[in-house]
C-alpha cells in the first residue's frame, strides 16, 4: 500500500500547525512581555507616589497633651526643602528649636 | 512638635526624639535604646571589669567563641580600621590607658619610656592580627580592644533601628553626639544643630530619615598628664593624641558606625582629612583649630548669620 501521499499531507499540515502555534506563542509571549513591563513601570510609579504623599504629610501639626512625661521641644515645622538623596543633608531651620545637637564627645 | 527624652549614659547624654504624633511611644522608645545600649554595654565596656570584653580577656588571648553583639561590635570596629587604613584603630585600649585615660580621668601614670613606647610600635598593626570567624574571636596577647570609637555609635544605630522595627515609627537616637535616625521622616523633618562649645559656630541641617550624623572633637573629653593636655583621639602612628588641626568634624553618612569612623579618622588625619572626605563624597564640616568652618560634599552652605562662612580657606586647608 501507497502511504506516501498521505504521509506529505499529514507533514504539511503539521508544519502549517508549528507555524500557526508558533505564531500564536509569540503572541501571546509578546503581550506578556508588554503587560509584564506595563505592570513593572506601574509598581515604579506607585513608589514614587507613595514617597511623595509620606512626605506631604509631614506638614500636620498637633497640640501638645499635657499627660506626657516626656519634654516636648516645639519645633517649628518649616518648608526647608527636601532632604537630598545623595549626601542625606539639606539645609535646616535656622532659628528654630533642633531636635539634637551634635557635638564632638 | 516633637516628644523627646533625655538622660545620662556613659558620661555624656542619650537621647530619644519621636515626632509627635508618636509621643505615646516615647517610653517605650526609651526602653528600646535602654536595652541595647545596656546590652553594648555589658559587651565591650574597659570601664567594667565584669564585661564580656574584660572578664574573658584570658579565653580571647586563646580564642573562643563570644557573644553575637560581641562579635558584631568587633566587626565594626575591623571595619572601621579597613576603612580609614587603621586611624581608627580598636587596638590602642592599653596605650590608652597608659596615657592616663580611664573611668576616673584621675591618677594619670607618668609617660612611658622610650623603649616602651617604641616596644608598641613594633606591635602595630595589632588589628590586622585579630581573628574574628562567625562568632569565633582571638585577639593578639598584650592587646586591649578599645571599641570605643565606633561601639557608641553602632548602639545609635542599632537603638534607632530597634525602635523602629518594634514600634513602627520614625526615631531619632543621639548618644553623646552620635545620631542616627530610622524609619518616616517626622514633620519639619529631623532637625540637627552642629555646634561644639558656646561661641563656636554653628550649623543647622535638616537630616534624610534613614542617615546619621557623627562629630569628633578635640576639645571633649580632655584631661592633664604631667602638665601635658590630652584628648582621647589617638594617632595609632605614634600612640599620642592626634594633633588639634581640627576642634570638631561633622560628616553624615548611611550609619551612624561609617559617619563616626570618618571623623574620627579625620581628626587623626589632620592637614589631609578636608580631601580624603571630599574624595569621600560624603558631607562633612569641619572646623579649624582657629575656627574656620570647611564645609564638603553638599554640606549645606547657606547657615544664616550664625554659623561662619569659609570659602576662601578652603583651598588653603585642604
Amino acid at each position: 500500500m501507497d502511504t506516501r501521499g498521505s504521509g506529505r499531507r499529514s507533514a504539511r499540515i503539521t508544519s502549517a500547525l508549528v507555524s500557526v502555534g508558533g505564531l500564536v506563542v509569540a503572541m501571546v509571549t509578546g503581550a506578556g512581555l508588554w503587560l509584564g513591563h506595563e505592570q513593572a513601570s506601574t509598581s515604579t510609579s506607585s513608589d514614587t507616589s507613595t514617597s511623595s504623599s509620606s512626605s506631604s504629610d509631614s506638614s500636620s501639626s498637633e497640640s501638645s497633651s499635657s499627660a506626657d512625661t516626656s519634654t516636648d521641644s516645639s519645633t517649628q515645622p518649616t518648608d526647608s526643602g527636601t532632604s537630598d538623596s545623595d549626601t542625606g543633608v539639606s539645609q535646616g531651620t535656622t532659628g528654630g528649636t533642633s531636635d539634637t545637637t551634635t557635638t564632638g564627645s | 512638635m516633637r516628644a523627646a527624652t533625655d538622660w545620662d549614659l556613659w558620661t555624656t547624654t542619650a537621647r530619644v526624639v519621636l515626632d509627635h504624633r508618636d509621643r505615646r511611644h516615647l517610653a517605650a522608645a526609651e526602653s528600646c535604646v535602654r536595652q541595647v545600649t545596656s546590652a553594648v554595654d555589658a559587651a565591650c565596656s574597659r570601664f567594667r571589669d565584669d564585661s564580656e570584653l574584660t572578664a574573658r580577656a584570658d579565653d580571647l588571648v586563646r580564642g573562643t567563641e563570644v557573644s553575637p553583639l560581641l562579635a558584631a561590635l568587633v566587626h565594626q570596629a575591623l571595619d572601621a580600621a579597613r576603612l580609614s587604613d587603621g586611624d581608627v584603630d580598636p587596638t590602642l585600649g592599653r596605650r590608652m590607658v597608659s596615657l592616663g585615660y580611664d573611668a576616673a580621668f584621675a591618677d594619670a601614670r607618668p609617660v612611658p619610656s622610650p623603649e616602651a613606647l617604641s616596644r608598641a610600635l613594633d606591635d602595630r598593626p595589632a588589628w590586622q592580627r585579630i581573628l574574628l570567624s562567625g562568632t569565633f574571636l582571638r585577639i593578639p596577647e598584650g592587646v586591649t580592644l578599645d571599641l570605643g570609637a565606633t561601639a557608641k555609635a553602632a548602639a545609635a544605630d542599632m537603638a534607632a533601628a530597634s525602635i523602629t522595627a518594634r514600634l513602627g515609627i520614625g526615631a531619632l537616637v543621639s548618644l553623646g553626639g552620635d545620631v542616627a535616625t530610622a524609619g518616616p521622616d517626622p514633620s519639619g523633618g529631623w532637625q540637627v544643630r552642629v555646634a561644639d562649645f558656646e561661641g563656636d559656630p554653628v550649623d543647622h541641617v535638616r537630616i534624610a530619615s534613614g542617615w546619621s550624623v557623627a562629630t569628633s572633637s578635640t576639645q571633649k573629653r580632655r584631661w592633664e598628664q604631667d602638665g601635658t593636655a590630652r584628648h582621647h583621639i589617638l594617632d595609632p602612628r605614634w600612640g599620642l593624641p592626634a594633633e588639634p588641626v581640627w576642634r570638631t568634624v561633622t560628616v553624615v553618612a548611611p550609619s551612624c558606625t561609617t559617619a563616626n569612623t570618618m571623623t574620627t579618622a579625620a581628626v587623626v588625619r589632620g592637614r589631609t582629612a578636608a580631601e580624603w572626605l571630599r574624595q569621600s563624597g560624603r558631607a562633612a564640616r569641619l572646623v579649624a583649630a582657629d575656627g574656620t568652618v570647611v564645609r564638603l560634599g553638599g554640606w549645606p552652605d547657606d547657615q544664616g548669620t550664625d554659623g561662619q562662612r569659609a570659602d576662601d580657606d578652603r583651598s588653603a586647608v585642604a
